[in-house]
């Protein structure tokens, strides 16, 4: 019995310590969860903004792994945010494909490569090569034209991969 | 409590990185740029002077059994607290250090710091400890990042004076390997290597000194 | 069949180009710590396979059907490493009853395996990349695979290096996180590695 009593203390002292946790971040979190929210709204703004500038974009629906979210740019095309593996994890990044089926832009919303190899995916160089293709994508270690990342060969092929998916959505969408 | 001598302990003599050889995970994989060294290393010190703080205060109600978990929950807590605060005000350190915020968790430093120091001593004396075991953490980190940075990338400052750093050495020299996994290894080594020369050097002039007494 | 490649290629990368130790700087503690034996290192590196299974498991689940359905996910960090702490007791307990001379030999390491970056590393890196459960489990298992296989080599140049002459400010420590770096360096030779 008294076995007893003392394995419930220990266990609801825990439990107590635990729960003045849990409860100081809720608070936490209650006040930062608009912030954040608002932060990953406007990354995500100004990156559609940036792959392919219109002045409306109008949802569409989409049932592709690993496209994120899919937007309709006026006349002008289409911009897909699509989520890719990188090496520190997910690559959330936003491409942008022109009505004539080539892309537009590419931007990182957000991604946790490494500082100073897989993090230099958002440099406007490594970008920029994507720009005007539209067809499958390949680095060059796979007999393609892109110019991977110094060290980051996982990070550039992911970065690839993405703009890839986005090109297939646009053709299977566009037609 | 003299802070002088606790400030030497943190910073040489008892280093939680290069004397005690606690935290390896993050010194290595992180220290590729200043910001990430200046960020983590502030980020660990306030979390670590917490975390003291609250144990240090509990020390007398947390029954000794279920000690472990109860640190490590409290711990947790701030770490989660940090890193919601990262996510909202500095995304950019948030992004750069990635996993490695939430996995502060496991960092042996602040546990052990718990077990070895907080558990036993008083609230002020925590957090004094927090603070200099904090700073000895952040000047491993950027000695870290500096050798590291300046060798493999050929620039200094990268994120904080400006988006690239100070370049250095002209883009062609820099080693590549040292901002690789290798680097980090490597660097530690010698780094550990040194701190263990220095404090060799430092105990025997102490002993010199005892034996002219 | 594609979901079959992404398996293998998951496995592939954790266990080389992206090994957890070498590579990820996950769970250089304990690979420091109990590499000294190659017996030794055998036995962790099969109870940290053992865990990194199990834990991924459990956090997938307890993140899937409790965190996400309640809108909790800032609580994840506190309940994953809660979730470990109660796992690595439990194979504390059996391993105690069942393979005590395993228990015996792994001593203080065994409850060390909680503050293994490597084992809150997978878990958290699971609900990063969105894996499926089977995924996760995969990513956990072929993850404690890379890191035995890490261990176990770095074990055996350590045995060398016992008897090793070199400077007295680089003995024991320094040289072997060099001797390590090395070894991370010959395993860079898998990274850019692709399947099909």
């Amino acid at each position: 019995m008294k076995n007893l009593k003392y394995i419930l203390r220990l266990t609801l002292t825990l439990l107590l310590i635990t729960a003045v946790v849990a409860g100081l971040l809720g608070l936490v979190n209650y006040l930062t969860e608009d912030k954040i929210a608002a932060l990953t709204k406007a990354k995500a703004e100004n990156a559609m903004q940036e792959v392919l500038p219109a002045a409306h974009y109008e949802p569409i629906a989409h049932s592709m792994d690993g496209v994120a979210e899919a937007y309709r740019a006026d006349e002008l095309g289409y911009v897909v945010r699509v989520n890719v593996n990188g090496f520190g994890g997910a690559i959330d990044m936003m491409v942008g494909v022109g009505t004539d089926g080539k892309v537009r832009g590419v931007s990182i919303i957000s991604h946790s490569e490494t500082a100073s190899l897989g993090a230099n995916c958002v440099r406007e160089d490594f970008r920029a090569q994507y720009i005007g293709a539209d067809g499958a994508l390949a680095v060059r270690k796979d007999g393609g034209t892109v110019d991977a990342l110094t060290g980051a060969t996982v990070t550039s092929r992911a970065v690839t991969n993405g703009v890839n998916l986005a090109l297939a959505f646009v053709k299977e969408v566009a037609g | 409590m003299n802070f002088k001598k606790q400030l030497k302990e943190g910073l040489l003599t008892n280093n939680p990185v290069l004397s005690q050889l606690l935290g390896m995970c993050s010194t290595m994989a992180i220290t590729t740029t200043l910001f990430n060294g200046i960020g983590m290393g502030l980020s660990v010190t306030i979390i670590l002077i917490c975390s003291n703080v609250v144990i240090s205060a509990l020390r007398k109600i947390i029954p000794d059994k279920i000690r472990i978990a109860a640190y490590i929950v409290v711990i947790a807590g701030f770490v989660t607290m940090v890193d919601l605060l990262l996510k909202a005000y500095v995304p950019a350190l948030s992004d750069s250090l990635g996993v490695f915020i939430p996995l502060i968790v496991v960092n042996c430093i602040i546990l052990g710091r718990a077990e070895a120091f907080a558990s036993k001593h008083g609230v002020l004396a925590a957090a004094v400890d927090g603070l200099t075991q904090g700073i000895g953490y952040t000047a491993a980190l950027v000695l870290m990042c500096v050798i590291r940075e300046l060798l493999g990338s050929g620039t200094f400052g990268k994120g904080v004076l400006g988006a690239d750093g100070v370049r250095i050495l002209p883009a062609q020299y820099p080693a590549l390997l040292v901002i690789l996994p290798v680097g980090g290894f490597l660097t530690l080594g010698c780094l550990i290597a040194l701190t263990q020369w220095v404090n060799r050097r430092l105990a025997e002039k102490e002993q010199e000194k005892e034996a002219v007494k | 069949m594609s979901a079959l490649l992404s398996l293998f290629a998951i496995s592939l990368s954790a266990i080389l180009a992206e090994n957890f130790i070498l590579v990820k700087f996950l769970g250089i503690c304990p690979f420091m710590g109990v590499s000294k034996k190659t017996d030794t290192a055998l036995g962790m590196g099969l109870a940290v396979i053992f865990v990194m299974a199990l834990a991924s498991a459990a956090t997938w689940a307890v993140n899937e059907f409790l965190l996400v359905r309640l809108g909790l996910e800032y609580m994840q960090t506190v309940v994953f490493i809660l979730v470990i702490a109660a796992l690595v007791q439990f194979v504390e307990m059996f391993l105690q009853k069942a393979l005590p001379a395993l228990y015996q030999a792994l001593g203080i390491y065994l409850p060390l395996i909680t503050t293994n970056c490597a084992v809150l590393g997978v878990a958290l890196l699971n609900i990063q990349n969105s894996y499926t459960f089977i995924e996760a489990v995969i990513y956990g298992v072929t993850g404690g695979v890379g890191f035995t296989l890490a261990i176990v080599l770095f074990s055996s140049v350590r045995e060398r290096l016992e008897d090793c002459d070199c400077p007295k400010a680089f003995r024991g420590f320094p040289l072997a996180l060099i001797a390590a770096g090395l070894l991370a360096l010959s395993f860079m030779g898998f990274s850019g590695f692709k399947v099909f």
